[in-house]
């Protein structure tokens, strides 16, 4: 049992081991006044790495020498905020007198090395103990745009990068309050990377927080180099079909669940910000809705949950349509369908798989190739192969628009993690409805519901607002109300305070309805 | 004491005595009664309707002295250790009994209706396996579960209701034709498909607020499921002749078979879909009912390890009886188990309880 409880426990061991290990106490080394001994250990800590560069320098009269590592370090910096202000330096203090922001004193020479891979270069002086580590590092960010998977037509069209210190300051933009906090780890014993949870001091629930953080302090794993990985050692259930966690790409996303009480994780390295806990309706939720009138955006949320049920249900539903219960079908559909269906030699469910998968195919080879191919590859895919396939008696006309609709349906979801297990899920449900027709549909939609009503995300029950019911949450998770009208946050986070606005629109004054 | 994360709110009380209540019998009650009390039938529902209240405040008024402990906890110190142990096994084999019989029923359905070929064993192990998963959690998740399914009730309701375009009120009348022991001799049976309302000895503890509240949530459930078993008894009367109903087993059934909407045909194949949904928080109402009671037979405080075995149990005795010989045979011995464990075994504990004066300690309301 231990073995296999091991292999369940995602390496999620509970704080003790890991925190054992890392009191290994840190290895001492101080700078020396030689200058040639601190860079030829320095040059030994580092392997003999052939990126290291060494610039001997001249402070006044002292000899000196820049060490740094040419692949992380930008020239031009280099040049401006340390070369040229020494040349003109006047001081006995080079602190004061090179000009960049981040100037750090040290007379351990084991954290400056770690400091120097993060882009840091270090200077030494000839006869001093201390040396100056000064941040140089090179940013190559990519121009902060609209995110291609998170697409909005109306709102925001900023969307997170790879570096944490730009997302973060997207999502400060968003929310100016004193009360956003942001608390920072350092992830993965050899990757190292940075990490930084975010939350509102005064919304998010204290035990909800310290979770997050008993979670990703206690991760014990070389590799957390981002945040998809991250995600799966924190979450609750990593083999339950349904994401508990929310990858999202839009900083006004992530503004909105801030002030309902969640905490978002970035990460550097990562385009995206994990939100949790979650439950299952977030995943349906888009700023578009909200961007656009009530009416529209209710209209447009029922749409999506309604998509979740023909995603899962529809294929499922005319299997057993077609191979137990062909009495519902309306008499004069029924010779239609009968006169399609009757040609093909195979059972329904076999079609239903072959094109279910020719599907998932041409999606996947779509998404590999360049834009223009893959545009391509649907054409030929959708409709050569789709009409050859009737012609050729492999499979029958309903079935291709069954599949079809299915296919759109499962797009609609405005998270791309909540649509792979919407695809997945369909096919359980197919197998089970050719088995035993609409009865093993109900076992199996069932199963799932049962699934959704034990679930939980960080301790929050996952189906809230349906299970446990509340109503009064409905008017954000399956419609949207006007803004005035949502008194108070959904609860599911548990957040310090329910009420988000009183009497909004009473105070305006002018209204009367 | 309960930890307040574990309680469950009065309202989900109401759903859970609703859900386990109404289950199979939605769809064999209206022949059953209609035998015996002919066009009465009705009444006699309203009559076990109001029987049960009177068991339920039964129930309540012995679980009020006991507020922290569910029945198994005081048994033994109602009753002492002998005679506790063999009222405990008496309980034991009654939610036994009852689960399984309430298979037994469901499979007959489904071997009429949907799958005439289908080996029983099939279903009723899927169904079971499906409570099995929700079961072997504790109430609160139970009852979220049963909240979210409550609304399927009304579905079935609905497409009864759409049965009235042929109803005739004539068929009902005159009333009080049959006499006064054959509308009790119904009442009897009706019984039968009001049973579920002793979930309230499991939940009592776990309920949140006063024992009023509680006992209001119990009597309103109990009152919602009276209604629902008598509308559907009163449309099958005024919808079949009375000649018809004699040779039907499920009329509700037949009722919505020759409903016709323009999009779809065959309404019972849907109903029968939705039934399946609530039947199976039934089954999963006795089968947690049974897992206790095994559970705390035993000696364990947690059901999960429990339930499956019990499972088990409940499948080979409901694949056991093959006809209506043995049906009837399992009914009766049902009958006989229910009205010792529900009507006459709690008034007697209460009595003692009152007697001997043997009361719970207080639970500290919060």
């Amino acid at each position: 049992m231990g073995f296999f409880s091991q292999i369940f426990s995602n390496n999620r061991h509970v704080g003790k081991s890991a925190a054992r290990k890392s009191r290994v106490a840190p290895i001492e080394k101080n700078v020396e006044a030689a200058l040639q001994n601190n860079i030829s250990y320095v040059d030994q800590a580092l392997f003999h790495t052939e990126d290291l560069v060494s610039r001997p320098i001249n402070y006044l009269s002292e000899q000196g020498c820049l060490l740094y590592l040419n692949s992380v370090c930008d020239p031009d910096k280099i040049q401006e905020v340390i070369l040229k202000p020494l040349l003109k330096a006047q001081g006995v203090n080079p602190e004061r007198d090179i000009t960049a922001n981040l100037v750090e004193k040290h007379t351990n020479l084991e954290p400056v090395i770690d400091l120097m891979i993060r882009g840091y270069a270090v200077l030494f002086l000839e006869g001093r103990e201390e040396c100056y580590a000064i941040q140089v590092v090179f940013l190559n960010n990519r121009a902060v745009v609209e995110p291609a998977n998170e697409k909005s037509i109306q709102g925001a069209h900023d969307g997170f990068i790879e570096s944490m210190q730009v997302n973060l300051q997207l999502v400060r933009k968003q929310i100016n309050s004193r009360n956003l906090v942001v608390r920072q780890y350092t992830l993965g014993k050899m990757t190292k990377t940075d990490a930084s949870i975010v939350y509102l001091n005064d919304l998010a629930s204290p035990e909800l927080v310290k979770e997050i953080e008993r979670r990703i302090t206690s991760i014990n794993a070389d590799n957390l180099m981002n945040g998809y990985l991250v995600l799966e050692y924190m979450e609750d259930k990593s083999l339950s079909p349904f994401p508990q966690i929310l990858q999202t790409e839009r900083p006004d996303r992530v503004a909105g669940n801030l002030l309902e009480g969640r905490v978002a994780l970035l990460m550097e390295g990562t385009p995206a910000a994990l939100i949790m806990p979650v439950s299952f309706f977030v995943f349906y939720q888009s700023p578009d809705d909200y961007n656009s009138r009530s009416l529209a955006g209710s209209f447009i949320r029922l749409l999506r949950l309604f998509s979740f049920f023909i995603a899962i249900m529809l294929p499922a539903y005319y299997i057993a349509v077609v191979s137990f219960h062909y009495e519902v079908i309306p008499m004069e559909l029924f010779y239609q369908i009968k006169g399609s269906v009757e040609k093909i030699p195979y059972p329904p469910i076999l079609e239903a798989l072959f094109m279910e998968l020719t599907i998932e195919l041409l999606r996947e080879a779509g998404m590999r190739l360049p834009a223009p191919i893959g545009q391509s590859i649907g054409i030929v895919g959708g409709l050569v192969i789709g009409d050859a396939v009737v012609r050729v008696g492999l499979v029958s006309y309903p079935m291709i628009i069954v599949v079809a609709l299915t296919g759109i349906a499962s797009f609609v979801v405005p998270s791309h993690e909540m649509s792979y297990s919407v695809r997945l899920l369909r096919f359980p449900m197919m197998i089970a409805a050719a088995l035993l027709g609409f009865i093993g549909i109900v076992f199996s939609f069932t199963f799932m519901m049962v699934h959704l009503c034990k679930l939980e995300s960080f301790g929050t029950p996952y189906f809230a607002p349906a299970a446990p019911m509340r109503l009064k949450d409905w008017k954000d998770a399956v419609v949207r109300f006007p803004f005035w009208k949502l008194n108070e946050r959904p609860i599911d986070p548990q957040p310090q305070k329910l009420v988000q606005e009183t009497r909004a629109k009473e105070e305006r004054g002018d209204d009367r309805g | 004491m309960i930890a307040a994360k574990d309680k469950i709110t009065p309202a989900q009380l109401t759903i859970l005595v609703i859900q386990a209540q109404i289950g199979v019998s939605i769809l064999f009650l209206p022949s059953s009664v209609e035998s015996i009390a002919g066009n009465d039938a009705w009444i006699s529902v309203i009559l076990a309707g109001i029987t049960s209240l009177l068991l339920i405040v039964i129930i309540w008024g012995l679980s009020r002295r006991f507020p922290a402990l569910t029945l198994f906890e005081y048994l033994p110190m109602l009753l002492g250790k002998v005679l506790g142990k063999i009222v405990h096994v008496v309980y034991a084999s009654m939610f036994i009994l009852e689960c399984s019989f309430l298979l037994v029923e469901f499979g007959d359905v489904m071997r009429d209706w949907v799958f005439s070929n289908t080996p029983g064993w099939v279903i009723l192990s899927l169904m079971l396996l499906t409570s099995l998963y929700m079961i072997r959690e504790n109430i609160r998740l139970i009852a979220r579960f049963f909240v979210l399914t409550f609304g399927l009730i009304f579905v079935l309701i609905l497409i009864a209701t759409y049965a009235y375009r042929d109803a005739d009120l004539m068929y009902i009348l005159p009333i009080n034709q049959v006499s006064l022991p054959g509308v009790f001799k119904a009442m009897m049976q009706s019984m039968d498909s009001l049973y579920g309302f002793e979930i309230l000895f499991f939940c009592y503890p776990y309920v949140q607020g006063k024992s009023k509240g509680i006992l209001k949530a119990t009597i309103f459930g109990n009152i919602f499921s009276t209604l629902v078993y008598t509308f559907m008894v009163f449309t099958c009367l005024i919808v079949f002749s009375p000649e018809e109903l004699k040779v039907i087993p499920q009329p509700v059934l037949y009722m919505v078979k020759t409903l016709s909407f323009t999009i779809f045909e065959r309404a019972d194949l849907y109903f029968l879909t939705i039934w399946t949904l609530v039947v199976i928080t039934s089954v999963m109402a006795y089968l947690f009912m049974s897992a206790k009671t095994v559970s705390a037979l035993f000696g364990k405080k947690q059901h999960a390890g429990t339930a499956p075995y019990v499972a088990l149990v409940i499948l080979c005795i409901s694949l056991y009886p093959h006809d209506q010989d043995m049906i009837n045979k399992m009914k009766y011995i049902v009958g006989i188990l229910t009205g010792v464990s529900l009507i006459a075994l709690p008034l007697i504990l209460l009595c003692i309880s009152y007697l001997r004066k043997i009361k719970g300690k207080e639970q500290a309301e919060a």
